[in-house]
């Protein structure tokens, strides 16, 4: 049984050419073979796959399937509280947590009908690392295991490309979604601020912090996000907004659609590789060749949106794990307590012209938003490094690409395309307006169905 | 005001109680200074008489546009 995409596994499981038992089988079998060196999961949870498929499988039988997602395999970011089962965020702190509930988003993909296969690693509290002082080991690279996943939705974007779930939660407060799916080579979005609740994920920066799905293609992704969004009032930030079919424009012609291209992020702010660069090129051509309209999209500095997230996103974090740093400091790893040590000398007017600060990005990218419909820049700006070489400061060495959509709370999603000479996987980001998801999947469907990378697997 | 000097950050930490046993100081302190560089270098902004936007929503979203 080869990969397959949650389109494809959906559709055979429809056609009762695979059923949910054999799946579930088949990924517990690559987690079994493949999780001692690539270490995506913290906890895998193989009887209650097998009690989740024989119930979808049961579902089938009597022709009453819930959702396109009834019998997929997934699993979730150890971040998202799962009842009865060990939710840890990676860290020794959280070493014996197990909540008496589900987080929303966990509830809405049980109760979509998916298989769950267990919790997925992250960096510490979805901060820092990676690192080998924690109770469990960073997940791996599977195009490389000698390279860095990214962060943190480490443990989904490397399950993902192994072939070990077909699709997964991640959480993306300063490109945690994107990064990883970027260096992984697979798909991730992480939605509009509000779409998806964050009841029940342990916190990083509150008014940072995104749910959001991740899957090895962008349609598998506008499946996932269909059943995880929606309003949640246990969310104060939930939107109260219709959830429309984000897989209604998949396939659909760009002709007309504005797009356009912040060069100085990935030229100027940020340069990336020359690969990543052609990647993007190429991009722009096939972008253009299908009839959409392209131009160069002017903001300010990456440094500036960059900034802005960095200084709220340490101070928010810092609140949040001020009573723990108190009271059991060396129970971090070392990469946590000293990102924790260096937030707290941060001021409240740091934070405070931050926010300021960040108010009037957002009335920029809303202004420059009027001319175009999605801004294409990297996603990364090379490939993975290797894992000995990622920087004690990783995240405070150069402005991030994927931090400007955090910060405004717009919608980017991360892409595939193409390789780099080293063979590992370089990506593109496309930003889109407000609620505008599935734009993004549209344009991100049409650059994986208009190149050959999505039909290239890590050899494992 | 300057920055904190490396010999400043030990005796700030040690006065707050932080276990310092395990802590690489020169490390963390250059940590402090490109923390500290990122604070320097964003704009300040232009108009300090706004209030405050803790609770955020994207510009022109439905949500923006019902509160």
């Amino acid at each position: 049984m080869h990969p397959f995409t949650i389109a494809e596994a959906s559709r055979k499981l429809k056609a009762k050419e695979i059923s949910p038992v054999e799946l579930a089988r088949h990924c517990l079998h690559r987690i079994e073979v493949l999780n001692p060196e690539i270490g995506a999961f913290i906890t895998v949870t193989a009887e209650r796959a097998l009690a989740d498929a024989n119930a979808a499988e049961a579902r089938m039988m009597k022709h009453e399937s819930k959702t396109p997602l009834d019998g997929v395999p997934i699993a979730h970011k150890d971040i998202f509280e799962t009842a009865g089962i060990l939710t840890t965020a990676h860290s020794r702190i959280l070493k014996e947590n197990v909540p008496t509930r589900d987080a929303a988003v966990v509830k809405r993909l049980a109760d979509a009908g998916t298989v769950m296969l267990g919790k997925l690693a992250t960096l510490e509290f979805a901060l820092a690392g990676p690192s080998f002082d924690l109770p469990w080991p960073p997940a791996r690279n599977p195009w490389n295991s000698s390279c860095f996943t990214g962060g943190s939705s480490s443990g989904t974007a490397a399950a993902v490309a192994a072939g070990m779930i077909l699709g997964g939660t991640g959480t993306d407060t300063g490109g945690s979604i994107r990064g990883p799916a970027a260096l992984c080579g697979i798909s991730g979005i992480k939605p509009t601020y509000g779409r998806c609740s964050r009841s029940g994920v342990i916190p990083l920066a509150h008014s940072l912090d995104h749910v959001g799905p991740m899957a090895w293609t962008a349609e598998d992704c506008a499946m996932l996000l269909q059943q995880m969004a929606g309003h949640d009032p246990a969310d104060p930030q939930s939107a109260d907004v219709a959830v429309p079919d984000f897989s209604a424009d998949i396939g659909r012609s760009l002709r007309g659609l504005r797009i356009g291209v912040v060069d100085r992020f990935h030229k100027l702010d940020n340069p990336v590789c020359d690969a990543t660069a052609a990647a993007i090129a190429q991009s722009v051509e096939l972008l253009v060749a299908s009839g959409a309209e392209v131009g160069e999209a002017k903001l300010s500095s990456l440094k500036e949106y960059s900034a802005a997230n960095r200084i709220i996103m340490n101070a928010e974090a810092a609140a949040y794990h001020e009573h723990a740093m108190k009271t059991r400091f060396d129970a971090f790893g070392e990469r946590m307590r000293n990102r924790m040590l260096l937030a707290s000398f941060l001021t409240s007017s740091d934070y405070i012209q931050a926010q300021r600060r960040r108010r009037e990005l957002c009335l920029e990218l809303a202004n420059v938003m009027k001319d175009f419909d999605v801004l294409v820049t990297a996603a990364a700006a090379d490939e993975a490094p290797l894992m000995e070489d990622v920087p004690f400061w990783d995240g405070l060495e150069k402005p991030g690409l994927p931090l400007p959509w955090n910060l405004t709370g717009y919608p980017a999603i991360a892409v595939c395309m193409g390789f780099g000479p080293n063979g590992l996987p370089l990506s593109i980001q496309i930003g889109g307006r407000p609620f505008a998801e599935a734009t993004l999947f549209q344009v991100a469907s049409f650059l994986e169905s208009s190149t050959p990378w999505r039909s290239k697997r890590p050899s494992l | 005001m300057s920055e904190l000097s490396l010999s400043d950050l030990v005796v700030l930490l040690r006065a707050r109680g932080v276990p310092v046993e395990n802590i690489q100081f020169e490390r963390l302190h250059e940590g402090y200074l490109k923390l500290r560089g990122l604070v320097n270098d964003m704009s300040r902004p232009m108009n300090l008489d706004t209030g405050l936007v803790v609770t955020f929503w994207p510009e022109d979203s439905p949500c923006t546009r019902s509160r």
